[in-house]
């Protein structure tokens, strides 16, 4: 009788919550602590793995091994000859492959506006960032099956050896514009590239991505080689 | 009724999606690859089963004033569980649902079914009840998910079926798409056994 009369008092409701509460949150806070590590590892891994079989081309061929041998090393590969730093001035990562004391290549991570949400890359450039090596985009929420497809290996691998950087470039303005063609046409221009049917504003939202930044990460180069 | 009448009742019977037309944002949001709906879908059962069990558990103490605070709560708990599940072992397929797994909490069947079932009925058949709603509901994702997929990727479970001939269709990749499936298959389901019994 008196537990029903307790149960109809005000101070009930708030201690059953606050009960309740602690209990549900106790268990996922534990539950979360006890992977947190297994998460935070996974992502890195997948991090690094990128950054490594972007900057692979070269690598593998200054120590003449097959790229396949170079990326089934890691994560000794990425720890040999891949180094994180920065480019003054700017708020990006910065990696660069390193082997027998020349820089073989740079890796930036890159930024922008998708359709639905941000999108975040992975771009290689050559040492003297003139050239555009790989690139590789690893978040992004655009529409599956249309936008999405950005990250599939023929539209990626069109930006491969194209040299962005202008002949007369002036401050803030050293990269050249894109240009797109229909699908499935092929290109008779350097800075052409085949857009995807269907995801107009995704593909242009790439090519404005990688202009943006790598004007940015250019000027942020010429301040390290011409201080 | 028996524990199997409890899963008919609530899988086909009385299907949430096709006779209650709940969950319909989800089932609309990942029915565009196969292998989604069937982690959607998992997910769901799980959550459906566990919520129900525990809210059925502890249903004589729970104040009615707060109860729908509890059940959100006990809902919200066990979706985060499936959240943090995958995010720790399947990354990749974590990565794909994004935001959907979460969404699973604002999922109108796992409070249908609290308010109508758990919070009436004992552990063991609220159990089996929330195994029935999640079935039925999986049921639909895949069926959905098989037609888009199919037309729209020409693949099922992510295995090529359609030729190098196939043009995938753009519309069955889109929203859309499952609006208009959604809405026959809601359509052959009540004709052919709702509307001829009645």
């Amino acid at each position: 009788m008196s537990d029903k009369s307790f149960k109809d008092t005000m101070l009930y409701p708030i201690l059953f919550m606050l009960a309740a509460c602690i209990v549900f949150v106790g268990v996922l806070a534990i539950m979360y602590r006890g992977s947190e590590a297994k998460i935070r590892a996974y992502k890195q891994d997948s991090y690094q793995k990128i950054v490594l079989s972007l900057l692979s081309e070269p690598l593998s061929q200054a120590l003449s091994m097959k790229p396949f041998y170079l990326l089934q090393d890691y994560p000794n590969a990425y720890n040999t000859y891949i180094t994180e730093s920065s480019l003054p001035g700017l708020d990006r990562r910065v990696f660069y492959a390193k082997a027998e004391d020349t820089i073989l290549g740079y890796c930036v991570d890159i930024g922008g506006k998708g359709l639905w949400g941000t999108m975040r890359a992975l771009v290689a450039m050559s040492p003297d960032f003139k050239t555009i090596k790989g690139l590789a985009i690893y978040e992004q929420m655009e529409t599956p099956g249309l936008g999405a497809r950005i990250g599939e290996e023929w539209f990626l691998a069109q930006f491969n050896d194209i040299q962005v950087l202008k002949l007369d470039g002036n401050a803030g303005n050293y990269i050249n514009d894109f240009e797109y063609i229909p699908e499935g046409q092929t290109a008779s221009k350097p800075m052409q590239i085949q857009q995807i049917t269907g995801a107009t504003i995704t593909s242009t939202s790439v090519t404005r991505m990688l202009k943006d930044e790598l004007n940015l990460t250019y000027t942020a180069y010429l301040r390290q080689v011409q201080p | 009724m028996t524990k199997k009448d409890i899963f008919i009742v609530s899988a086909f019977k009385e299907n949430s999606v096709w006779r209650q037309i709940l969950g319909i944002c989800s089932a609309l949001a990942v029915t565009n690859l196969m292998m989604n709906s069937l982690i959607m879908g998992l997910g769901v059962i799980f959550c459906l089963a566990l919520s129900g069990f525990t809210i059925s558990l502890i249903r004589a103490w729970i104040p009615r004033s707060v109860r729908m605070m509890v059940q959100t709560l006990i809902i919200a708990a066990y979706v985060i569980i499936v959240d943090i599940f995958l995010q720790a072992n399947l990354p990749l397929i974590s990565k794909q649902l994004g935001p959907y797994v979460g969404l699973i909490i604002t999922n109108c069947i796992l409070m249908g079914r609290a308010e109508a079932f758990a919070s009436q009925n004992k552990p063991l058949d609220s159990l089996i009840d929330g195994v029935g709603a999640g079935a039925g509901y999986t049921l639909v994702l895949l069926v959905i998910s098989f037609i888009r997929e199919l037309f729209g990727f020409g693949s099922i479970f992510g295995i090529k079926i359609m030729g190098s001939w196939w043009t995938n269709w753009s519309i069955m990749v889109m929203a859309p798409s499952a609006f208009f499936i959604l809405a026959m298959l809601i359509w052959i389901i009540n004709v052919k056994f709702y509307k001829a019994k009645a």
